[in-house]
């Protein structure tokens, strides 16, 4: 909320020149600047570089990409998501019954702020409910058969444009604010936030690894790591990189990691998505 | 006989006590350094770097060495006064770069 106070202030003290700063604080805004930066940075770049991520950057990476894509690991998760997407509950239930649409081409659209609860929910949130309201036990967040269902219904999202909507709810515009808040944030011993590597040095290495641009990684989440040998939600890469810049992971599930879920998907919104995919 | 017998007693009972407060004060270390590192986790800045020193003060006071953990648990909360310090701060002071402000 804090941006909002802001310019409240600054209009008070100022006047007229504070009206555009009040405008310019709403996602829309935000989103055109951040698109306009990598514009600047990436001029080539389609929507395929966006999603492309690290592999627009090492062409050895990039072919060595190219060649797990030709039969990429994910395809047999998401077969096996599909088959216990479909298969029914103890009570003869089934996801398809919890879901909008029975769930199919739905994932892009995830995370959803739920005016109900006046937070934010996950696709794997509603997985969790459906399974619990049908008297079934909430699956590991994290490993295991939840990321194979969402490789499954990301699939039936593929190619569709990302389309997370923060609806004009203060509550909803403070989650958003909240995950802005956390991927701003400096952490850890060396004080890294989530931009310095993913705006300011996208395009450049770190440690041997080219950095992708912020805006385009969600498009490919869930993913197949072969660093993890399995299938991952995007909260799973989340905590690794918390991990490696030496801030303690924030909880997977909460509050806080799923208001950074909103931001961080809602900065690729209009990319084509592009999950499940591969990832080193 | 006696005075022998009392020496011992004594010297045993020193010694014991001795280890005995090394214990506790690294005891009571760990802990202030667990109570810090809470606060700061409940600012969402905790840093990995301290539950690895807490572990391994624990460790230290589990083997009987009383010296090195007090100084492992010393250091663990130093590190999570400045994680702290950090997560307080970027509370009130956290913003995104000039570049991505709007104009
Ligand atoms: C010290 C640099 C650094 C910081 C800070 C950092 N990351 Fe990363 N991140 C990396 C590296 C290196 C990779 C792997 C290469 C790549 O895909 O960019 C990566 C990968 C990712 C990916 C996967 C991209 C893909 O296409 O597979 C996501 C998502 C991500 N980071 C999100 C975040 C978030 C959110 C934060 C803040 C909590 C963050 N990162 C902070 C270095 C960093």
């Amino acid at each position: 909320m804090k941006t909002y106070m802001v310019p409240a202030i600054c209009l008070a003290l100022l006047g007229t020149g504070a009206i555009t700063a009040l405008a310019a604080s709403s996602p829309d805004a935000d989103l055109k600047i951040y698109q306009e930066y990598f514009k600047k940075k990436f001029p080539d770049f389609t929507e395929e570089n966006y999603s492309l991520g690290m592999y627009n950057f090492n062409e050895d990476k990039r072919s060595q990409w190219e060649a797990i894509m030709e039969f990429p690991p994910y395809e047999t998760v998401v077969d096996k998501g599909e088959k216990l997407f479909n298969t029914p509950f103890k009570n003869g239930k089934t996801y398809a019954d919890c879901l909008e649409n029975g769930g199919i081409g739905i994932s892009h659209t995830y995370p959803r702020f739920d005016a109900g609860s006046g937070k934010i929910r996950t696709l794997s949130m509603e997985i969790n409910d459906c399974r619990e309201s049908n008297g079934e036990k909430p699956l590991n967040l994290l490993k295991g058969d939840l990321p194979t269902l969402l490789a499954y219904m990301a699939e039936t999202s593929r190619g569709k444009a990302l389309d997370i909507q923060v609806p004009d709810d203060p509550r909803a515009l403070a989650a958003y604010e909240d995950g802005k808040r956390i991927y701003f944030t400096r952490r850890g011993p060396r004080g890294f936030a989530c931009y310095n590597c993913h705006w300011d040095a996208a395009g450049g290495r770190i440690r041997g690894n080219e950095l992708s641009p912020a805006i385009g990684q969600a498009t490919n989440f869930p993913a197949y790591r072969s660093k993890w040998g399995a299938m991952g939600p995007i909260q799973r890469r989340y905590k690794g990189c918390m991990k490696n810049i030496g801030a303690k992971p924030l909880k997977a599930g909460s509050d806080a990691m799923n208001n950074l879920e909103y931001f961080h998907r809602f900065l690729s919104n209009g990319l084509p998505s592009s999950a499940p995919n591969n990832r080193f | 006989m006696k005075i022998l017998m009392a020496l011992i007693a004594t010297v045993v009972l020193s010694v014991h006590t001795g280890v005995q407060a090394a214990d506790t004060d690294a005891q009571q270390a760990i802990d202030a350094a667990k109570a810090a590192h809470k606060k700061a986790d409940s600012l969402q800045g905790g840093w990995v770097s301290t539950d690895k020193l807490i572990k391994k003060a624990e460790e230290a006071s589990a083997k009987g060495d009383g010296d090195k953990a007090l100084k492992l648990a010393k250091k663990a909360q130093k590190e999570a006064e400045l994680a702290h310090a950090q997560a307080e701060y970027e509370l009130k002071n956290w913003a995104p770069p000039p570049y991505l402000m709007p104009k």
